[in-house]
């Protein structure tokens, strides 16, 4: 079991050095980047810029340098915000993005499988059909179609909820919303997956074994088949998680939210390179941490995955 | 052709194709329905509701312009950059899946195992990363999407190309000496051309999707181009007075995208069973 | 007419199917996969199902034990320990399913769940069934798997089927069949799927079972194994029953062509190796497009014309089994 994790773990290293080296290289290689020497700035900035960045050095030298860096947490100064450095606004946004991610994936899970779960149970009848086409239309309308009509719906033209903004970040009707838009499109996934892995873990032989031992029907699925139709959902979960990172940059420019996905979409509006290339690097850390925490998830819910 | 009896007999892929075909030929002689140009102000219908008579089919947004002449322009550029940037990944997803997939063994290896590994990454961020540091030309945006999204491409062709290679033809050639570039140039490609139909149906939508989410943002197609994403980043913001503005684009951009998915799935179960 | 073994008040069978007929609704048509199979089966007896693929055998026992897909429908009766199964509600039927009636499944990687431990899939019969504590079935799994002959039970009780080897694995199946004591086990060709040198094993492990005064039913299509096994047997065809009685007589002395030929078929020690083979021409039938007629005429080296336009009945003869052909009088003479 341990030498699963550790396995996992080694394999999600060159991961993250990909993102690393190419966030670095882009910074400093890309014509018409900060770094290009062949940009005209006054003596005094190109001194400035040269002392920060120890541009003078040769480039292993520098790259080294960023490693340590963020091995540090220092993402570096903003290019655009003059009191806060990367790392500060990194640290402000985190905890309002997380809670809206946190709660978009749980409500995702808990619908979905629960909407899975009951197409698949009345497989072909009406209730499925109907399961079929809602999943349908959460995957195909994107999320920032979707975003600004749940606004215009619920919180202009019927006004049961606020249109936007985050409140003092512990009022639940301003969480509402963002976090069904932001949960929708996984929603729909994760009912279509659940629904179809469903129904092929009740038509495996082993189900057949569970009813002649006169299981009853809710122990056949709970203990049964729920094990096997799960897999293909903790699979999901990678993915999803990477979703909801893209998903959250449109839903808090949407609802006014000061999360980090709103930072990346001003930053790169604004061009603050370091915070663009800040928020890639962070959140990739995040994605494979996570794909990591999904791998070994996998291989304790399979049995026969590191185990002879 | 078996196939094509196949996708006929398929409802949905008959009804995408459709759609798509519609849509293509008002993106290509649409402005001939229409008599405003896409730039021209009106002053007197700032946000105006659609008004048949007049010929504002979809009315006006907020700078007083004709939504409909709007979204047809829309229609061309979403469709443009979605199927450039297909034809690029295109290119790189061949060049690539034919290559491990040829070459096989540790090579294979790991060149998937890169693209296993790029494909837990979220790519819209470093199209974004991209644009920052390149710019937000037309042809830029076109490119940084084609760059990201070949992803499943290279796994679909290199999975042919694994099949492809053991065929009798492909030693038959190798036995009478041809190099291995002459190989994958003139026998293995030209016969790719399957499940690259496939993937292009399958990416174009990816790729409408991606330029529509940064135009969105006001990160893609910039002023005075406009594209899908931008009509509706321009009416969600106005949705209040004017929801027509962000109806009309998110309805157009719905409908596209679902019929890619049906046509798409619809040629890869015609395709597909024949083998 | 359909007669049943006869049965004594004093000793009534703990098993009674009565023209028991399941037919699937395919894309296709409708397939008579079981078509009125009459048979008894008394305590502690032994009985032996065999047949070709397509026979209806394995669909036989499905019915019984109520594992059918929605597209099947039955009709006949079938009585175990005095109570119609066919019909009864889940519930109850739940109550009586592995309990006092359980099935051995014939390939044992699929039959158990993968994702659970060997001791969880034993424990929850007991637990269901008799309202064991989690504690007291683990106790009872362990013994059950040392019953059945499992080295180093109480390691493997925590494993999981991927890691026991293919008769482990069959054993196990058995063990979950046994842990509740029932009175009948239901072996859907339970050997089949295991090498030649495990079969012999679980063949000893069933014997055992069935001395211990469990009654079986052993559908299988060698007729070694039902000779080394059971005390009466039952051939089947195209989802027909075509003979019934007891081994040695039936062994002895096959009144019906298809039994007749079934025996010829098995090669022998002494054959020569130039000597033909010896295997029944022409293919199982097509349940969808039947003959009229009996089913076998097709290939019967002795059919006559009465047989491609009457089906016969299933008729007692003296010897105490029972034979379904034309050729056959009802006295035994043929």
């Amino acid at each position: 079991m341990l030498s699963l994790v550790v396995k996992r773990f080694v394999g999600a290293i060159p991961t993250l050095f990909i993102i690393i080296t190419m966030t670095f290289v882009m910074m400093r290689l890309t014509p018409g980047g900060p770094f290009d020497t062949g940009r005209v700035v006054s003596p005094e900035v190109q001194a400035n810029l040269l002392r920060a960045y120890h541009l003078d050095e040769p480039l292993y030298l520098q790259y080294f340098r960023y490693l340590k860096e963020l091995a540090h947490g220092d993402f570096g100064p903003s290019f655009t915000s003059k009191d806060f450095t990367v790392t500060q606004l990194i640290r402000q946004g985190f905890p309002v993005s997380l809670e809206l991610g946190l709660s978009a994936m749980a409500l995702a899970l808990v619908v979905g499988l629960g909407l899975g779960t009951f197409g698949a149970l009345h497989r072909n009848r009406p209730a499925d059909h109907a399961v079929i086409a809602f999943s349908l239309i959460g995957i195909i309308i994107p999320n920032f179609v979707m975003a600004p009509i749940l606004t215009l719906v619920f919180g202009v033209t019927l006004q049961w909820l606020p249109a936007g903004g985050w409140g003092n970040g512990h009022q639940l009707a301003y969480k509402i919303l963002p976090v069904i838009a932001l949960a929708l499109p996984r929603i729909s996934s994760i009912a279509r997956l659940s629904r179809t892995s469903m129904i092929e873990a009740m038509q495996m032989p082993f189900i057949r074994t569970a009813y002649a031992k006169g299981l009853p029907q809710h122990l056949v699925l709970m203990r049964h088949a729920a094990r096997a139709a799960i897999l293909p959902v903790v699979s999901y979960l990678g993915p999803a998680t990477a979703g909801i990172i893209t998903g959250s940059i449109i839903v808090e420019q949407v609802f006014s939210i000061p999360g980090i996905g709103r930072y990346f979409v001003d930053a790169a509006l604004n061009r603050d390179y370091t915070l663009v290339s800040g928020v890639v690097v962070f959140y990739g850390c995040i994605i494979v941490l996570f794909n990591l925490i999904v791998d070994v998830l996998y291989g304790v819910l399979d049995p026969r995955i590191g185990r002879r | 052709m078996g196939g094509l009896q196949r996708l006929k007999r398929n409802p949905a892929a008959v009804a995408g194709l459709a759609v798509l075909g519609i849509i293509m030929l008002l993106a290509c002689f649409g402005q001939y329905l229409t008599p405003h140009a896409i730039d021209e102000v009106f002053w007197d219908r700032i946000s105006a509701p659609p008004d048949i008579d007049a010929g504002f089919y979809f009315g006006t947004d907020a700078n007083g312009r004709d939504l409909f002449a709007r979204t047809l322009e829309g229609a061309r550029v979403s469709l443009l950059v979605g199927v450039s940037a297909s034809l690029i990944s295109l290119v790189i997803g061949v060049a690539y899946g034919a290559t491990a997939g040829y070459l096989g063994g540790k090579t294979d290896n790991v060149m998937m195992r890169i693209v296993d590994i790029l494909y837990s990454l979220p790519f819209v961020f470093f199209v974004i990363l991209l644009t920052v540091y390149v710019g937000r030309s037309l042809s830029v945006i076109f490119i940084t999407i084609g760059a990201v999204i070949w992803l499943d491409m290279a796994r679909i062709v290199r999975g042919q190309t694994l099949a492809l290679k053991h065929r009798d033809f492909v030693e038959a050639a190798r036995a009478l000496g041809a190099s291995d570039r002459r190989i994958l140039m003139r026998h293995i490609i030209p016969n790719l051309w399957g499940p690259v139909i496939i993937s292009v149906l399958l990416v174009i939508p990816d790729a409408i999707l991606t330029e529509s989410f940064l135009s969105f943002l006001g990160l893609g197609v910039q002023e005075p181009d406009t594209s899908w994403g931008v009509l509706i980043g321009d009416g969600a913001q106005n949705m209040m007075g004017a929801p027509w503005s962000l109806l009309f684009p998110g309805g157009f951009l719905a409908v596209t995208l679902l019929a890619f998915n049906f046509a798409g799935d619809g040629v890869r179960d015609a395709l597909d069973i024949r083998s | 007419m359909d007669v049943p073994v006869g049965q004594t008040e004093s000793n009534p069978p703990l098993l009674t199917v009565s023209r028991l007929a399941t037919r699937f609704r395919t894309p296709a048509g409708i397939v008579p996969a079981v078509d009125g199979v009459s048979f008894d089966l008394r305590a502690g007896e032994t009985l032996g199902i065999v047949g070709e693929s397509g026979s209806g055998k394995s669909q036989t026992l499905f019915s019984i034990m109520g594992l059918l897909p929605p597209s099947a429908a039955t009709e006949g009766s079938i009585l175990f320990e005095g109570r119609e199964l066919l019909g009864m509600p889940s519930r109850e039927l739940n109550r009586l399913r592995g309990d006092r009636l359980a099935m051995v499944f014939q390939d044992p990687m699929t039959a158990l769940n993968p994702y659970l431990t060997i001791e969880r899939q034993l424990s929850e019969v007991l637990q269901h069934h008799r309202g064991l504590s989690r504690r007291q079935a683990r106790a009872e799994a362990l013994a059950v798997l040392q019953q059945v002959h499992i080295p180093e039970a109480a390691r493997q009780l925590d494993r999981y089927p991927h890691q026991l080897s293919g008769g482990m694995r069959q054993r196990v199946v058995i063990a979950m069949a046994m842990i509740a004591k029932p009175d009948l086990i239901l072996a859907d060709e339970p050997t089949t799927a295991l090498d030649v040198t495990i079969q012999a094993e679980i063949l000893d492990l069933l014997a055992e079972l069935r001395d211990g005064g469990t009654a079986i039913v052993l559908v299988t299509h060698d007729l070694g194994v039902v000779a080394r096994l059971c005390d009466r047997v039952m051939v089947m065809y195209a989802g027909k029953v075509v003979e019934e009685g007891a081994i040695d007589a039936v062994f002895r002395q096959p009144r019906h062509p298809y039994t007749a030929a079934l025996l010829e078929a098995i090669p022998r020690l002494d054959d020569d190796i130039g000597d033909p083979r010896k295997a029944i021409e022409g293919q199982p039938p097509d349940l969808l497009d039947l003959p009229p007629g009996c089913a076998f005429a097709p290939r019967c080296a002795l059919v006559r014309d009465v047989c491609t336009r009457r089906s016969p009945a299933l008729l007692r003869h003296a010897a105490g089994g029972a034979v379904s052909c034309h050729l056959v009088q009802p006295e035994g003479q043929s």
